[in-house]
């Protein structure tokens, strides 16, 4: 079997996209799902280390290269005659699964520390 | 890409500020650019299209090239393995780095979506291709002449049907000597095999031609009334060698028997009925039916059959690796259920 992944039309070096890792789960505090919801605001101190505030609690982590990058592979439904590729494929064979390589991923801003809660008086309106 | 000193954002940069200094972060300390992470609109659809592969460097360096088939490039195979991790990994189509921010100029922050939200990444480890698929699809219908076409698997659909990749796959075929008729592969059938060799040594001494003087091209031409000239043209070149002499008449190149080749091909032949042979009788018979000019010997047998002398009278027993089980374990207590004693070398071709 062959799983097939391609950039989309003969580009060469996929775009950049960027990781974020966080410990455990995010939850959305209302019953909605989480489209389009805030997540938090991320900071960089002038030394390079990333600061992320989530809610009430604020996180420390680092920018990391990853030992093995990661391909974003998008799957793709289209699979019309047009859509077979080059590179000597004979048309007989459907293959099973195409995909185009939508990015690559080479860092993460790792945060692995614990979430700290802010301890403020919040007032009433943010 | 926008300006460096100014931020695209739902919130004002005052806003972000104060939740900074309630967390007691020092302005002054940070970079100008601050970030707002919020889920994309589609973040959902995105985690059930997308996919996270982990990939080694021949395939990120393959895929930055343009080329296709990750999970099998044109010459390696990985096996795939979904791996989970207790994090969540946010993916983001934009994230300026810290390094990327300019490090004067007014405070500001720019909206940043996350495509997803992923918790397991698939891994890919290179493996050995299984070819063991390849030699069971190709034996479940060899080609045994005219009237018995049978079926055989084109290139594309063996790459659909092997964990292998292309390249791999063309060494195995070559390898294990895989006909090529008619754009589809197929192993001929012994005994057919041996038909076809007979015809050609019939013509060798029918033209009086000594063991070093066989001459291919009116040798495939003939035999080709007969049988398929692929056919023909394969079992020749199997068998057959160049000498690197000339005929004297027109210089045409002279061939020989391939002997390892050709003892195989009659050690096959000797052994299908019986898969245990007296070792004394099978090496007399066996030397007594190859042609003239062929020497027996039993280091030829090597991934056909090996030499039991365990027991009294020492015996021959058929064994191919694709009679093996896959699973390692499995196959070495098939191998030490033969015999007890093994070399390296008899193992050798028993061994992926």
């Amino acid at each position: 079997m062959q799983i097939f992944a391609k950039l989309p039309d003969g580009g060469t070096e996929p775009p950049s996209w960027a990781l974020v890792e966080l410990q455990g789960d995010l939850e959305s505090r209302s019953a909605t799902s989480l489209a389009g919801q805030l997540i938090g605001d991320l900071h960089f101190t002038r030394q390079g280390a990333p600061v992320l505030i989530v809610g009430h609690h604020i996180l420390w982590g680092k920018v990391t290269a990853l030992e093995k990058p990661l391909l974003v592979m998008r799957k793709r439904d289209d699979l019309t005659p047009a859509a077979a590729e080059s590179d000597a494929m004979e048309t007989d064979a459907e293959p099973e699964s195409r995909y185009h390589v939508q990015a690559i991923v080479r860092n993460k801003i790792l945060f692995k520390s614990r979430p700290k809660p802010i301890i403020a008086n919040v007032p009433k309106k943010i | 890409m926008e300006a460096q000193n100014t931020g695209s954002s739902i919130r004002p940069i005052q806003d972000v500020d104060a939740i900074a200094e309630k967390a007691k972060l020092q302005l002054e300390d940070l970079l100008p650019k601050a970030q707002t992470l919020y889920f994309s609109d589609d973040c959902l659809a995105n985690a059930s299209q997308l996919t996270l592969v982990e990939a080694d460097a021949h395939v990120i360096d393959h895929v930055c090239k343009g080329g296709s088939a990750v999970l099998c490039t044109a010459e390696k195979t990985y096996s795939v393995r979904e791996a989970e991790t207790s994090n969540s990994l946010l993916l983001l189509q934009s994230l300026t780095g810290p390094s990327e921010i300019e490090k004067e100029g007014p405070r500001h922050v720019t909206d940043r979506q996350v495509a997803g939200t992923f918790y397991t990444y698939l891994e890919l480890r290179e493996c050995q291709p299984r070819l063991r698929r390849l030699h069971r699809l190709l034996s479940a219908d060899p080609y045994r002449g005219r009237l018995h076409p049978g079926t055989g698997y084109s290139a594309a659909r063996l790459a659909e049907a092997v964990q292998a990749s292309r390249a791999q796959l063309e060494t195995a075929l070559r390898e294990s000597h895989a006909l090529l008729m008619d754009g589809e592969y197929r192993f001929l059938e012994c005994e057919y095999e041996f038909h076809v060799f007979s015809l050609i040594t019939k013509f060798i001494d029918e033209n009086s031609w000594s063991s070093v003087e066989v001459r291919r091209s009116l040798t495939l031409e003939t035999l080709s009334e007969l049988e398929p000239a692929a056919v023909v043209a394969h079992c020749f070149d199997k068998h057959m060698k160049p000498t690197g002499e000339t005929a004297a008449d027109g210089g045409e190149p002279l061939y020989t028997f391939c002997e390892d080749q050709v003892a195989r091909l009659f050690a096959r032949l000797l052994l299908q009925p019986m898969k245990t042979f007296n070792l004394a009788d099978f090496t007399a018979s066996w030397q007594q039916s190859v042609p003239d000019g062929v020497t027996t010997s039993v280091d030829q047998l090597r991934g056909l059959a090996v030499v039991n002398s365990e027991v009294s009278p020492q015996v021959v027993v058929r064994l191919a690796p694709t009679d093996l089980p896959d699973d390692a374990p499995e196959r070495f207590a098939a191998l030490f259920a033969v015999k007890q004693h093994w070399t390296a070398d008899e193992l050798h071709p028993y061994l992926e």
